[in-house]
């Protein structure tokens, strides 16, 4: 996330006969809100602005003001929090605890070891060879957030990253907010992490995925399927995008918890859709680390699934349309 | 605190049979190779499907997945499911996608 976290002219489209969106840059992404109220549009923007900003100071790890990086002072001690931070810590450790530490917030310092120290916007494309030790990383067990007393307690040296599940979260959070607010069908999506909420339109909400995020009205990159979901959420987590070189190496920004090396398995994309986008990003990322494991897994769960392989080939599992291709 | 239900040896195994697997289907895929690619086994859960971007229609499997290799992996159980997606001819209204 960026202190500059409002990037660029929004753009106001009508997206269809009753859908209009709006989308923008912020917290170091794109955002799209779409409603199914025109009149409501404006209203909703706003109030996705508000929240953004408020969880831009609660979670950036690149802000040294926000509260996030304020804890490290703490070295350790329980320190009170807000209520934005808490609940994307407790989101946090939903997905440590449901992958058995697969997703792992306490991967801070491993990823500002590979170079994404920063704002991704600014962070160097090349560089020189890092010398990186892997380690295991997990230590998610050691964080304890007592909810009751909004105490949280970080050992000491742990710096915390949620990149991992804070948008989806946070798209949950405020698609329930806007629809209840303003009464209306509401899609966020922010990098890619979709929650819907309120009216569904007729057809449901058309979504295309896809590897690398574009806006729905360019044309196909790479292998693309557009299906329609009516609840909860959509996520994708893929090693396509955010990647960068150190010394000849690619890097990308999905860290394996256990070696704090960039996750080096079987899939480039997976997409997964879930009661919500906080759960369906829990499982995309986990399954991007898991390799090959991770079509089976998802079908069990019953998990409907779209798996892209680093050479382009694709699998569905669980419910997901069968792509058609040629 | 929450807790685990599986110890770091059972998740070493896990990731052995995993790798045991794709060493499985490397040989595999050579064997097939060797004899025209005829009858190669799949083993997939009933709910999977599996397509191939390059090929016209719904295309032939390429992998194998096995239900067992994942095998005492209980996590995600509580994740929420949701309604499965639909095909749909509307114009798309968002991408999901990385950014």
């Amino acid at each position: 996330m960026s202190a500059t976290s409002i990037l660029g002219r929004p753009t106001k489209t009508a997206t269809s006969a009753s859908l209009h969106s709006s989308a923008w840059n912020a917290i170091g992404t794109t955002v799209r809100i779409v409603v199914a109220d025109a009149t409501q549009l404006g209203s909703a923007r706003a109030m996705l602005v508000d929240d953004l900003a408020a969880l831009d100071a609660a979670c950036s790890r690149f802000r040294a003001d926000s509260e996030l990086m304020r804890l490290e002072a703490s070295a350790g001690k329980p320190t009170m929090v807000g209520p934005l931070l808490a609940g994307a810590i407790r989101a946090a450790l939903r997905g440590a605890q449901l992958t058995q530490g697969d997703v792992d917030p306490t991967v801070g310092r491993a990823m500002e070891a590979i170079g994404y120290d920063r704002d991704f916007a600014t962070v160097p494309a090349q560089g020189g060879a890092l010398r990186v030790t892997v380690r295991h990383v997990p230590q998610w067990r050691q964080i304890v957030l007592d909810e009751a007393a909004s105490l949280l307690t970080v050992p000491a040296g742990v710096r915390l990253d949620l990149g991992a599940t804070v948008k989806a979260w946070a798209a949950d959070r405020s698609a329930e907010r806007i629809a209840r607010a303003l009464a209306c069908g509401v899609l966020v999506s922010l990098g890619g992490d979709i929650a819907v909420a309120g009216d569904v339109p007729p057809g449901g909400w058309s979504i295309r995925v896809q590897d690398v995020a574009g806006d729905p009205s360019a044309p196909d990159d790479g292998p693309t399927s557009i299906i329609a979901i009516h609840h909860g959420g959509l996520a994708t987590s893929s090693t396509s995008a955010r990647r960068w070189q150190r010394g000849g190496d690619v890097m990308h920004h999905i860290l394996d918890p256990r070696t704090g090396r960039p996750a080096d398995g079987l899939w480039r994309t997976v997409s997964v859709a879930a009661g919500s986008a906080l759960d369906a990003n829990i499982a995309s990322t986990a399954a991007i680390i898991r390799g090959l494991r991770s079509a089976s897994w998802l079908a069990r769960l019953g998990l409907p699934a779209r798996l892209v392989t680093v050479d382009g080939n694709v699998t569905t599992v669980a419910g997901w349309p069968a792509e058609v291709s040629g | 605190m929450m807790g685990s239900s599986s110890s770091d040896s059972d998740r070493q195994r896990a990731r052995n049979n995993g790798l045991a697997a794709i060493s499985a289907i490397t040989l595999g895929a050579g064997a097939a190779g060797l004899v025209g690619a005829v009858g190669m086994a799949l083993t997939l859960p009933s709910s999977t499907s599996a397509t191939n971007a390059g090929a016209a229609g719904v295309a032939s499997n390429t992998f194998t997945f096995t239900t067992n290799d994942d095998s005492g992996d209980d996590s995600g159980s509580q994740l929420q499911t949701g309604t499965a997606p639909t095909t749909t001819t509307v114009p798309p209204v968002a991408t999901s996608a990385a950014s």
